[in-house]
Parts: C-alpha cells; sequence; structure tokens
C-alpha cells in the first residue's frame, strides 16, 4: 500500500468518527430506563427495581 | 502523617511488603515499564528489578497460573489484572486449579490476584464491573474489597501475607477520590473483620467497597431529614464474611439494608440475607431488603449508568421505607 492511501484510509475513519460523534452529541440524552432493555430476547426489557418505585 | 490516596496506599503496601520479604513479586500486564494502567506499580520496576516486577503477555489465565507455580516454589506472587473484568479469563485457574490446590493437593497458594473493579466512571460493561459473587461461590479464595485509603493498604499487607490465595478488588472510582494520613508502623488489618464506619441504633446498612461512601451521604442526609440514626458497616472482606458484626448490628438496630453495587440477582446481598435469617431472625423488626444494581450489563452512556447503579437517593429511599415498616 502506498502511503498516500494510508493517509486517505486514515482520514476517511477519523471523518467517519468525527461525524459520528458530532450526531451523538447533538442528539438528546437516551431515556435512562433504556438501560433495561435488550438484555434477553423475552422479555425485551429487565424490572426496574423496588427502591425506584418508592414514592 | 501526610494524606494519601486510595491508590497510593496500595502502592505503599505493595512497596512495604516487597522491602519486608524477598519471596513478594508483582506480575500483571504493563505494570514494570509502564507503571500499570492506573499507574499503582509506578516506580516498583525501578526499585526492585525485573525479576521481581515482572511484565507479562496479554494473556490472565497465564498470570495466574505462573503465579500459582511460583507460590508453590515459595514466592508470594501479586498479580495484577488491568481491569478486574478481565479475571473472567483467568476463571478456570482460578477456581478449579488455584483455589482447589491446598486440599486437592496439599499445596499452598498464597497468591494475590488484584485489580481496579466497580463502576461510576462511564467505563461501560467491559471496564466497570463487580465479579466478586461471581467468586464467592468457590471454596478456597478469599475475597477482600476496601473502602478507605488506610483498608487498602493495611488489607492488602494482610492479603499478601495470608496464606491462602486472596482476591483483592479496588474501586478504581476511589482510587484519587479518597485520602487520609496512614496509621503509623507496620499496619495490617486482619482479613475478615468488618468495620463500623458510622454509630447508629435505628437501622443499619451493610455494605462495602465505594457504596460504603453511598450509604454514609445517605445516613447523613436520614439524620439531617428524618432524625434517623443510621449504622453503617463496611464489610471490607466478602470471604469469609464476618458474621459476628452482622450479627450485631442486627440485634442494635433490628432493621437492615443491604446496598451493593454489583447486580441484584445473585449478589452478596442474598448470602447475606440468608445469614441473617440463620443468626438473627428473631431480632428483626421488618424484612431484609436489598439496594444494589439492575440486572443488566452496565452501560457507557451516563444517564444510563446513573439509572442501572444504586445512588444516594435510593439508599434514602430505601431506608425511610425500611424505617417506617
Amino acid at each position: 500500500m502506498e502511503r498516500g492511501e494510508l493517509e486517505a484510509l486514515d482520514a476517511q475513519a477519523t471523518d467517519e468518527v468525527d461525524r459520528a460523534t458530532d450526531e451523538a452529541e447533538r442528539s438528546p440524552p437516551p431515556d435512562p430506563r433504556d438501560a433495561l432493555r435488550g438484555v434477553y430476547a423475552a422479555p425485551q426489557a429487565v424490572p426496574v427495581l423496588w427502591y425506584r418505585e418508592i414514592r | 502523617m501526610p494524606e494519601i490516596t486510595y491508590l497510593e496506599a496500595v502502592r505503599e503496601a505493595l512497596v512495604e511488603e516487597m522491602e519486608r520479604d524477598p519471596a513478594v513479586l508483582c506480575l500483571g500486564e504493563d505494570i514494570g515499564a509502564y507503571g500499570g494502567a492506573f499507574k499503582v506499580t509506578a516506580g516498583l520496576l525501578d526499585r526492585f528489578g525485573d525479576r521481581r516486577v515482572i511484565d507479562t503477555p496479554v494473556a490472565e489465565a497465564a498470570i495466574v497460573g505462573a503465579a500459582a507455580g511460583a507460590a508453590h516454589m515459595g514466592f508470594r506472587p501479586v498479580c495484577e489484572m488491568q481491569f478486574i473484568d478481565f479475571i473472567s479469563c483467568a476463571y478456570d485457574m482460578l477456581t478449579n486449579y488455584v483455589a482447589t490446590s491446598r486440599y486437592r493437593a496439599f499445596l499452598p497458594c498464597p497468591i494475590v490476584v488484584r485489580g481496579p473493579a466497580g463502576g461510576y466512571v462511564r467505563g461501560g460493561p467491559f471496564h466497570s464491573q463487580n465479579p466478586e459473587a461471581a467468586f464467592l461461590h468457590t471454596p478456597g479464595l478469599k475475597i477482600v474489597y476496601p473502602s478507605t485509603p488506610a483498608d487498602a493498604k493495611g488489607l492488602l499487607k494482610a492479603a499478601i501475607r495470608d496464606n491462602d490465595p486472596v482476591l483483592f478488588f479496588e474501586h478504581k472510582y476511589l482510587y484519587r477520590r479518597v485520602r487520609e494520613a496512614m496509621p503509623a508502623g507496620d499496619h495490617v488489618v486482619p482479613l475478615g473483620r468488618a468495620r463500623v464506619a458510622r454509630e447508629g441504633r435505628d437501622l443499619s446498612i451493610i455494605t462495602y467497597a465505594a457504596t460504603v461512601w453511598t450509604a454514609l451521604e445517605a445516613a447523613e442526609r436520614l439524620e439531617r431529614d428524618d432524625g434517623l440514626a443510621v449504622e453503617v458497616i463496611d464489610l471490607r472482606s466478602l470471604a469469609p464474611l464476618d458474621d459476628a458484626a452482622i450479627a450485631a448490628t442486627v440485634r442494635k438496630t433490628n432493621r437492615v439494608l443491604i446496598v451493593h453495587e454489583d447486580t441484584l440477582t445473585g449478589g452478596v446481598a442474598g448470602e447475606i440475607t440468608a445469614r441473617i435469617n440463620e443468626l438473627a431472625f428473631e431480632w428483626l423488626d421488618a424484612p431484609v431488603r436489598r439496594v444494589a444494581a439492575h440486572d443488566v450489563p452496565l452501560p457507557y452512556a451516563p444517564a444510563l449508568e446513573d439509572f442501572v447503579l444504586p445512588q444516594v437517593e435510593d439508599v434514602v429511599r430505601a431506608a425511610r421505607w425500611l424505617a417506617a415498616y
């Protein structure tokens, strides 16, 4: 691989990461309860623990 | 005596033990020339040389296996896991070989496996774990998880001198956030003994590691806002557990909240709850309750990590529920 090709690859990767982080920083923070989703296929979310439900 | 951080206290224990006993050596990834990922072992290579401060390949099972062999030959190795999450790569060596070697073959295996554990640092699922419960179920291993610099130093010195394998968890959130002056002299804290971090009469919080500080902050708020005198027990050692200290605080306050940062299901709190039922059930005025992390891998995003892990407000709410029961 020529040096120029490597530099172009580096620039492409850096640009892709920069665009992704810029978009993430522009986006609203996630709903905290999203943390409970996706551990298993079913159930889709694990339960909120008891101490969070006390009012 | 000047105050030092939790991290410096760990380093001080290593230096003092290596000076005291030429059989003590350290091995791990980047612990020599680089001084460790968190700089716990900074300066040790220059001081003790590369035969006692050994940089290893990225191979946790090999680190623990080599340490076990050295221990059989009379050394007292201290292994560093760069992050304690990676101890799972050495699970086979620790549970099948190290933990059983005395029982199987009369082969003492006095090694320490230490490393940074825990969350609250936005480290995500591979750099924030609390794997203590995975090893609590293995006879033959001792487990230590200190919350203060003085205990970090004194317990590490005791762990290195112990004749059995000890897993020594260091909370990375505390590494540079807490500091205190060390007790004078050869400060050794015996394994298996809890301490009363705060005296109280209305309710006990039993906890360890970073959540000791969470519990103490909650206790202050509960005293100020509710007039509750909350006792906080810092377990310090998880194996062996200090049954006498647990039973004593139950008999004193009659209400117990167990708080830990590890996930709820299968966590240390379940074992403590069972022991309270066996040792002091008649003294309880309320059910034992647990505040722990939600049963999910720890996420990176701050809002998600904060939701998953126990916070001061959670402990306050749970304590109020118990006090009113």
